[in-house]
């Protein structure tokens, strides 16, 4: 009985710095702000010690902040829609393909990941303002305008090059990891190539996709430089309203409220969606 | 009682062990100069150049050298609150906007400032100054229109809400509590009628009102044809009109509503000799032209008169325009419901 | 009557390598063809070219008389069965074999009735609806069976369908395949390294190397008359000797240890002599013998008794005989001088450029003969 108890504390020695961090960086941070989210707000002395639910019955009593919350939902449930529609060909052609150029093309698609999303997002600005390129071109070949700046579809446009590279990657290794043989073995049988695909590499996908879907939701969720830069002042989603609340106007009390509120929405929202993907198929 | 098992004062320290551990290259930083400030302040061109204005000329021949903690205003602000009881504190000098010093010194928590502390107070504007606060930099918020564009300059704030400029008119959001201000004044007459401005601004608003999120965001608008009119501060205009924008500066009426942002000493400052050399320094004629000349703001001082392109861009017109300190005591207390309600009713729409 | 499936100059090149190099062969309705190889000779390329998942640079694929290989792997009709079994994980068993025949459209009842008679065939009714990772190996290559049978292909292939499975299994599988595949009269090629493998199921092999093929035939051809070398050692083992052949009659070891040999050839020069250790007979009288050796080694292995014979410091020939029974054979103690022969008919040799040398029609099977000759 020695060598399993042994081999416990192994590893837990191992475990046991991850799961400080954890504690240090995430649980106590959230336990601090679950109890400033109880506290009251004062203008001259920030936050009085109480257990109210106010911050928590503001935002489910004016329509505003359901209206902010609603706009967030859709732009991140449609960036992520149009992320899986974008990102899958691509995923599923990187991880199929044989060239040697592969490496190249992976580096291709997360390239993006190494230019901070403030600097991307400004790129954008310059790509949609007026008199930008967007603009120039269509007057040039269209003889029209787009102004695309500070309105939604900017930043529908802008979250999505933000999240499709973690899809395309997500989605990729999930791919690669599913033995290209079954697809053979489909065709063999007399399955057109899409046809093999929707019989057999979708559902084995699912649980993966499910997940890229859940990630690249959650990132828009949290959209915070996107919105901002792209949306402009009227655009309102959570993220950039909470930190407005807890920076310009030094709420605490009511921004930790509604950092809890987008957290269990994000939580319902995405446990819910992985309620539909069949029970066969989970990982 | 909950309050006598954590008592609000030692969440304030858990508060401050955070801000404790952001001023934490202080302590790693090598010492030298004989010795050190911390400056809270913007980031930015603004501490760009203080730093070559200020510091590097004038504070360091002190023997004084200052450690940035850049920021924003309101979590500056924050930070002043929260540390107001410990002995020490984690500002010696805190750079604010008039409106903030008004609120932190109706709070008891700023030193006073006298010539005796501070011997350039002496050269200070009249009416710009506060006892616990230094003005720094000004600027009047005027009318910006695009002189090609429109050929008839507005003449006051009522302007904006022509039908001919629906969709053309709009200005930074950051800036709006400014505009609020404006508003009133050119409704009831007063910088501090809210009621008055809120009409005003909904009217404003559904003349095509468009915002930009950052004050850089403001200007490439009327190069672009987006902008005819705006709001904007003097000093803004002519940093646009250097950047090749067409653009110039309107003083309506009614009056202009005044930009003032300085610095401020905490009463719980760890070094205040040294804040207070500091800020003398701030306020030396070279200082002073300096920011002048790179950044479009007027001088606070009557003994650094501005002259060559500086001086015609940031000029006044004569008869001289009507210059409005708002009341700090009303808009301080009326800013967090005016930001809200901003938000609300005026973002979004 | 042209061949039920033709393969002709089949290659595959990848940038500058040959995978497959101008594969030709002729397969009849029914037959069962084992291509043989070491790993990387191009068996399994030249199965994956059949099947379609692989596109051939050059030369045509034919099945009855019509050309098939531009056609895609869904149209092609093939059943396969791969190495690793590729079943669907997330389908039943019966899922799995029912997925070609609803790519087919076939109706559901004649569907779910195909299903259970090929579920029948490989004897794994009770498990139509366990899924493929509730089943054991064995279990698991037989639904791969049932669910290339299913479509009623018009070739069955075969990727090293026993490599997956436990030794004691393998046997047993392979004589249920070859029945199987006897019965239905279905044409049937397997890709294997294991030349045991491919000797018990085959009809005819095709041993491979290095994209070419080495030769083709029925067991006996490749076990009695090797078309080289490689073949010679690849089927079977053989004891291969270089050196040089000598005024048609004597070879000479590289080692120096002369040899006469059983047959009588025309050439002369540098060869291979290739002689199965099995045809190999040896005696305790040195003369008259083809060659002459000291034992190093006796071993007993059960059915074998093998010798390891040393006939110079460089050459060594292993002799196997029966341990018992009429062909039984005297077992030699390490040191013996032993005397060796072997049939001619048993006895080929390769040329520099590894091509079978010929015998002369006229043999001297009499070693009386040579000792005469030989005084």
């Amino acid at each position: 009985m020695a060598k399993p108890r042994s081999t416990t504390a192994a590893a837990s020695i191992f475990l046991g710095p991850a799961t400080c961090v954890v504690l240090i960086m995430l649980v106590s941070p959230l336990a601090l702000l679950a109890r400033y989210s109880l506290d009251k707000f004062d203008p001259s002395e920030l936050m009085i010690e109480a257990v109210t639910s106010a911050n928590y019955a503001r935002f489910f009593t004016e329509a505003f902040y359901y209206q902010v919350m609603r706009t967030t939902i859709g732009v991140a449930a449609l960036v992520t829609f149009l992320c899986l529609l974008l990102g899958l060909p691509l995923a599923y052609r990187l991880a199929r393909t044989t060239s040697r150029w592969k490496s190249a093309w992976m580096l291709l698609v997360i390239l993006p990941l190494f230019i901070g999303s403030t600097i991307r997002t400004v790129g954008w600005m310059i790509l949609f303002a007026k008199s930008g390129m967007m603009d120039t071109l269509a007057a040039t070949f269209f003889r029209s305008h787009v102004d695309l700046m500070y309105t939604p579809a900017a930043v529908v446009i802008g979250t999505l090059s933000v999240n499709l590279p973690f899809m395309v990657i997500t989605l990729q290794s999930v791919f690669e990891g599913i033995d290209t043989r079954l697809e053979e073995a489909a065709q063999g049988l007399g399955a057109t190539p899409g046809r093999a695909f929707w019989r057999v590499i979708w559902p084995l996908s699912l649980p993966g996709i499910g997940i890229a879907a859940i990630l690249s939701f959650i990132l828009g969720m949290n959209a915070y430089a996107t919105p901002v830069l792209l949306g402009g002042p009227r655009f309102q989603m959570m993220a950039p309203l909470l930190f407005w609340e807890f920076n310009t106007n030094s709420n605490w009390p009511f921004s930790a409220a509604l950092a809890f509120i987008l957290m269990a929405t994000t939580l319902l929202l995405t446990t819910l969606a992985n309620s539909i993907i069949p029970l066969r198929y989970r990982a | 009682m909950r309050d006598n098992i954590l008592s609000p004062r030692l969440k304030r320290r858990t508060v401050l062990a955070g801000a404790g551990l952001l001023a934490a290259p202080s302590l790693i930083r090598p010492a030298m100069a004989d010795e050190q400030i911390i400056l809270g302040t913007w980031g930015g061109d603004y501490q760009r150049l203080q730093m070559e204005n200020i510091e590097m000329p004038l504070v360091r021949k002190l023997g004084i050298e200052t450690v940035p903690d850049i920021g924003d205003e309101l979590p500056r602000a924050a930070k002043i609150r929260a540390s107001r009881r410990l002995p020490r504190g984690q500002m010696d000098v805190a750079c604010v906007q008039a409106v903030q010093a008004y609120a932190l010194a109706e709070e008891g928590l700023l030193e006073e400032l006298t010539p005796d502390k501070v011997p350039n107070l002496a050269h200070v504007q009249a009416g710009l100054s506060t006892p616990t606060f230094v003005p720094h930099i000004w600027s009047p918020q005027i009318i910006s229109y695009n002189p090609e564009r429109v050929k008839e300059p507005p003449t006051s704030f009522g302007d904006l809400l022509d039908a001919k400029y629906n969709g053309k008119v709009g200005f930074p959001d950051p800036n709006f509590f400014y505009v609020m201000m404006a508003a009133g004044l050119f409704g009831s007459g007063s910088a501090s009628d809210f009621d008055k401005a809120k009409e005003i601004a909904l009217k404003l608003n559904s003349n095509g009102l468009r915002l930009y999120p950052s004050t850089d965001a403001g200007g490439p608008p009327f190069k672009t044809g987006e902008l005819d009119v705006g709001v904007m501060w003097l000093a803004r205009i002519a940093m646009w009109q250097n950047a090749g924008i067409p653009v110039a500066a309107a003083f309506p009426k009614e009056g202009c509503i005044l930009y003032v942002s300085g610095m401020c000493v905490p009463k719980n400052a760890p070094n205040k000799a040294a804040a207070f050399k500091y800020l003398n320094a701030m306020l030396d004629p070279s200082a002073q032209l300096g920011f002048a000349q790179n950044m479009g703001y007027l001088p606070t001082v009557t003994n650094a008169p501005l002259t060559g392109k500086v001086a015609q861009q940031l000029a006044l017109p004569s008869p001289a325009p009507k210059l409005v300190v708002p009341d700090f005591a009303v808009t301080s207390k009326a800013l967090p419901d005016i930001a809200d309600w901003w938000k609300k009713s005026i973002q979004h729409t | 009557m042209s061949a039920y499936l033709q393969l002709d100059r089949l290659t595959k090149r990848y940038a500058d390598q040959r995978a497959a190099d101008a594969v030709s062969l002729e397969i009849d309705k029914g037959e069962m063809i084992v291509l043989l190889g070491p790993s990387g000779c191009g068996k399994t390329t030249t199965l994956r070219m059949i099947a379609g998942f692989v596109e051939a640079t050059e030369g045509d694929i034919r099945l009855e008389g019509t050309s098939i290989t531009q056609l895609p792997p869904h149209r092609r009709e093939m059943g396969m069965v791969f190495q690793n079994y590729a079943l669907f994980p997330h389908l039943t068993v019966a899922g799995n074999v029912a997925f070609g025949l609803e790519m087919r459209s076939m109706a559901r009842a004649e569907r779910s009735a195909r299903v259970a008679e090929m579920l029948a065939l490989v004897k794994l009714d009770r498990f139509a609806d366990r899924l493929p990772r509730q089943l054991s190996g064995g279990q698991q290559q037989r639904v791969a069976i049932a669910r290339a049978l299913a479509i009623h292909p018009k070739v069955l292939l075969l990727d090293e369908p026993l490599s997956n499975l436990d030794a004691e299994l393998r046997q047993d599988v392979a004589r249920e395949i070859r029945l199987m595949q006897q019965a239905s009269r279905l044409t049937t090629i397997m890709v294997t390294h294991d030349q045991q493998e491919a000797m018990a199921m085959a009809d005819r092999l095709v041993v491979m190397r290095d994209g070419r093929v080495q030769q083709v035939g029925r067991q006996e051809d490749l076990y009695e008359r090797p078309a080289n070398a490689f073949v010679a050692r690849f089927i079977g083992n053989s004891n291969l000797l270089t050196g040089t052949l000598d005024a048609g009659r004597r070879f000479c070891a590289e080692g120096r240890a002369a040899i006469d040999l059983a047959g009588l050839y025309a050439a002369s020069g540098p060869a291979t002599l290739a002689i199965r250790p099995e045809r190999i007979v040896l005696s305790a009288a040195t003369d008259g013998a083809l060659a002459v050796g000291t034992v190093l080694l006796s071993s007993y292995m059960g059915a074998m008794v093998e010798h390891v014979v040393q006939l110079d410091a460089a050459t060594q020939i292993i002799a196997r005989a029966p341990s018992s029974g009429v062909a039984a054979t005297t077992r030699f103690a390490a040191g013996a001088r032993v005397g060796l022969t072997w049939p001619a008919s048993c006895e080929n040799l390769f040329d520099a450029a590894d091509a079978p040398v010929p015998q002369m029609q006229k043999q001297l099977t009499s070693p009386d003969e040579r000792i005469t000759s030989h005084a």
